[in-house]
């Protein structure tokens, strides 16, 4: 279970660094989960990203959708491997 | 080597020299830097008289032999064989599953493309005993239903690939039943040894670690599960087939560098003090860089003990890496050595990951500033652990985690230098950077 106590899955937010050209929309879009390094790169939250924690996925997505290098991915986290 | 010698045999070869596996009986000694010089290629004839011939076993038994035996990938990421190869069988069962007879068979690749400029080992093997390496790759296709397998070498590499075609050429002419392996080149860089690397290579696209998110083993060369394989670890595998007894006999191919570079096999149980010594090393060096370029610096009274041997090493918290031994001597600074060394790293990476890109040249210039003392060698000191942060795990392969492997133990082994060197810009030693192939100063 989750901490939020939802049913579905956690989510994990990846980046493809070969992919990823430090546009930087991203961390503009998901403050929460997603923060530029010194050069502008994404740092994303190591930890899984709750199914209960709307706000988190809704601007994660949002981020996903809006890279202009289809740089970032939403990965389905596996429970019994977590 | 006639029709009739090579007859499969499920006997053990009694031939096998105890202690020495690969046979190896003494170090081999070659230049500084450059090239290996050509060795002398054990033939069929003398490679059936040493090993005999490949063990006939069932499916299943040469993997639990290899798990068994421990034995982990030298070249370098020392990740357990059997693993590597269960994940490779349930890819083939849940591919027959979906896909049934279109089901996708296996690729082995052999990867001789030594990338480490310090290291000699895979040309040394691959020169003198051909036949064990093409054992291990044909053994290793059998045991995972491969019908591909592949050399991969360095292009201009010419001693490997001709020691290679000869002993391919040998094994057709006697009529052994395996898979002819097919000889690849990649670019002479640092990275076309690099697993996700040689796979790009082998599917056409540029020689360049690739971002995956599922793994060779369930989908590499053309989609297919692939085991990339040093060349080592593949003599090792035909070892195991005809032994079974790798953990007990451990071991190495170390290079040990120097005035001359030392290629030596690692005995049984053998420490590094041993292999220093037997390696012509007589005096004790400071601390060892160990693995490789991006491997991490142990101080000598830690390590001296230890054997040279993978699985032991990594309950220390150590890894044997590619097998590139450099002793540090007192005559050089380790900090200056460390800074060379991530000048030279920062210059191999292939340019693709943003925090690699931006990340090594300011480590390696960071590194720098810590010699010279002052404001900005503060500044570096204050910076540099929250650098390597930054840049660690963020790339498409572990080149950058090299990198920042080698400064964070360079700054833990030479605190005292580092302390030095930013009171008042002096050394403790030299100041002067040790010699490195490849490696300017």
């Amino acid at each position: 279970m989750s901490r939020h106590g939802a049913a579905g899955p956690d989510w994990r937010l990846v980046v493809d660094p070969v992919a990823c050209a430090g546009i930087g929309v991203c961390a503009h879009l998901a403050e929460r989960v997603i923060r530029p390094d010194r050069w502008g790169f994404p740092i994303v939250a190591a930890e899984p990203l709750a199914d209960g924690d709307r706000r988190a996925l809704r601007a994660a997505g949002a981020a996903v959708r809006a890279c202009p290098r289809r740089a970032l991915q939403l990965h389905r986290v596996d429970r019994d491997q977590n | 080597m006639t029709t009739a010698s090579i007859a499969s045999s499920a006997g053990t070869a009694a031939a096998v020299h105890p202690t020495a596996l690969l046979g190896f009986d003494h170090p081999i000694e070659l230049p500084a830097h450059g090239p290996v010089p050509r060795g002398v290629a054990e033939d069929g004839v003398r490679h059936l008289a040493r090993y005999g011939p490949i063990p006939a076993l069932p499916r299943g038994r040469l993997t639990e032999l290899v798990h068994r035996s421990g034995l982990t990938g030298h070249g370098g990421a020392h990740f357990p064989v059997a693993r590597k190869w269960r994940a490779i069988q349930q890819a083939v069962t849940d591919s027959a599953t979906t896909a049934g007879p279109t089901a996708r068979r296996p690729v082995v690749v052999g990867n001789g493309a030594e990338s480490e400029p310090a290291s000699a080992k895979d040309a040394v093997l691959i020169q003198t005993r051909p036949h064990l390496v093409l054992d291990g790759l044909a053994l290793c296709a059998r045991e995972l239903g491969a019908d591909t397998t592949v050399l991969w070498l360095h292009e201009g590499d010419d001693a490997s690939l001709a020691a290679l075609h000869r002993a391919r050429v040998e094994r057709q002419a006697a009529g052994l039943a395996e898979p002819w392996p097919e000889i690849a080149v990649g670019p002479a860089r640092y990275l076309s040894g690099e697993s996700s690397a040689v796979l790009a290579g082998l599917s056409g696209a540029a020689t360049l670690p690739t971002f995956r998110t599922v793994p060779a083993a369930r989908s590499g060369f053309a989609g297919r599960p692939t085991a990339v394989h040093n060349v080592e670890t593949l003599a090792r595998v035909a070892l195991a087939a005809r032994t079974g007894l790798l953990r007990r006999a451990g071991g190495a191919l170390l290079t040990v560098t120097g005035t001359t570079r030392t290629v030596l096999e690692t005995t049984a149980g053998e420490t590094f003090a041993g292999a220093l010594t037997r390696a012509g090393r007589g005096t004790a060096p400071v601390a060892v860089l160990l693995g490789g370029y991006g491997g991490q610096w142990v101080a000598w009274p830690r390590l001296a003990e230890l054997p040279c041997d993978a699985p032991a090493l990594a309950r220390h918290g150590l890894s044997m890496g590619a097998g590139v031994v450099v002793p540090l001597g007192p005559e050089h600074c380790g900090l200056a050595t460390t800074a060379a060394l991530l000048g030279y790293l920062a210059g191999q990476g292939a340019g693709q990951c943003g925090p690699c890109v931006f990340g090594l040249p300011a480590l390696a210039s960071r590194t720098t500033d810590l010699l010279g003392g002052g404001r900005r060698s503060q500044a570096a000191d204050a910076d540099l652990a929250a650098l390597a942060g930054e840049i660690r795990g963020r790339g498409a392969c572990g080149h950058p985690d090299g990198a920042v492997s080698l400064v964070a133990s360079a700054l833990s082994v030479f605190a005292a230098d580092v302390a030095a060197h930013r009171a008042n810009g002096s050394c403790l030693h030299s100041g002067r950077p040790a010699e490195l192939p490849g490696v300017e100063r």
